[in-house]
């Protein structure tokens, strides 16, 4: 009885726990409908998913009620996911930017983000002209970075706020890295055109910056 | 790349953000001609830095998520607490004022079922 339950015991296949598995080996035992597997997934993405949305969207609300379509749409093509030089990352932010895109066009409008969702409270209280004036350069700054092409604000979101490196950034958007550097480089200098434009004081507040 | 080459603009700019993401000092990071064309962008790299942050989901949120894409069930107390603030006080009320209807209906019940009960003095006359 006792050699019975060792053999069992043995010849059961030992999983490291899902937290060291990469991502391809997870997304393989989702597939095969691994559901703890796919939560292993979700938890490593969903602030990063959230984040990218409430910064395309611009309210929490909006961003909660996508963030919960991106997963159960992956979660619902997981069996048809092929790796074929996509990561499950980029995969992931590919359906995050075309639900973000729908919600866009169903809306016919580029939401005004709340000014608070930016403010990270640099300013003492006690100096509210201080906090006054960040929140009007933030205000334009952002109001220059939504007059950009979607393309471009993706690639601003996928930079600063997920701070992703040049390639996997090409892995989301099918571009190289080299392209990903180019296009980079012309949207800073659309936003400088722009700032100039409608803000010329905040774009010389900036020119005075040095390397330090 | 080549250490005498020299360095694109496009390639210039991706290393200053790099930088300024990493909170590296810059001094010391370029030449002074690299510097002189990276520096007109550098003060909208670090407000662009500033403007955008990383942002956590709200935990109940995805807590909740989480027990939906996994199917789970939820216990009545959790269905509770995961409705909207808004329904959560709505349905307080409701019930609170349901009751007060109840106990209000009873006791009015109970005092006209006072008000009939018939001594059995009063029924023999």
């Amino acid at each position: 009885m006792i050699d019975l339950r060792l053999n069992r015991r043995e010849k059961r296949p030992r999983r490291p726990p899902y937290r060291k598995l990469e991502d391809l080996e997870l997304v393989d035992l989702a597939r095969a409908g691994d559901k703890q597997a796919f939560g292993e997934l979700y938890e490593r993405y969903v602030d990063r998913i959230y984040s990218y949305v409430l910064y395309r969207t611009g309210t929490a609300a909006d961003a909660e009620d996508l963030t919960a379509r991106v997963f159960f749409r992956a979660m619902e093509h997981i069996a048809g996911y092929t790796e074929r030089g996509v990561p499950f990352q980029a995969w992931l932010y590919r359906i995050a930017h075309n639900l973000v895109a729908n919600y866009h066009r169903d809306r016919g409008r580029r939401k005004i983000i709340p000014l608070d969702e930016y403010m990270t409270g640099s300013a003492p209280a006690d100096q509210p002209e201080v906090l006054a004036e960040d929140r009007e350069e933030r205000d334009a700054l952002m109001a220059a970075v939504r007059a950009l092409p979607e393309e471009r604000q993706l690639l601003l979101t996928l930079k600063f706020v997920d701070q992703l490196s040049n390639a996997e950034i090409g892995e989301i958007m099918g571009r190289t890295e080299g392209a990903v550097k180019s296009l980079y480089h012309r949207t800073l200098l659309a936003l400088r055109d722009t700032l100039e434009d409608v803000h010329p004081t905040l774009l010389a507040d900036m020119s005075r910056e040095k390397l330090s | 790349m080549n250490a005498h080459e020299p360095k694109t603009m496009d390639h210039l700019l991706d290393e200053l953000t790099s930088a300024v993401l990493e909170n590296q000092r810059l001094a010391g990071l370029f030449t002074s001609d690299e510097a002189a064309q990276i520096l007109p962008f550098l003060g909208l790299i670090r407000h662009l830095r500033q403007a955008y942050r990383p942002r956590r989901a709200n935990r109940r949120f995805a807590a909740r998520l989480q027990r939906d894409l996994m199917g789970r069930d939820y216990t009545v107390m959790e269905r509770v607490r995961y409705l909207p603030p808004q329904v959560q006080i709505a349905a307080c009320l409701a019930i609170v004022g349901t009751v007060l209807v109840l106990l209000r209906g009873r006791s009015v019940l109970a005092g006209q079922a006072l008000g009939q009960i018939v001594t059995p003095v009063e029924a023999a006359s």
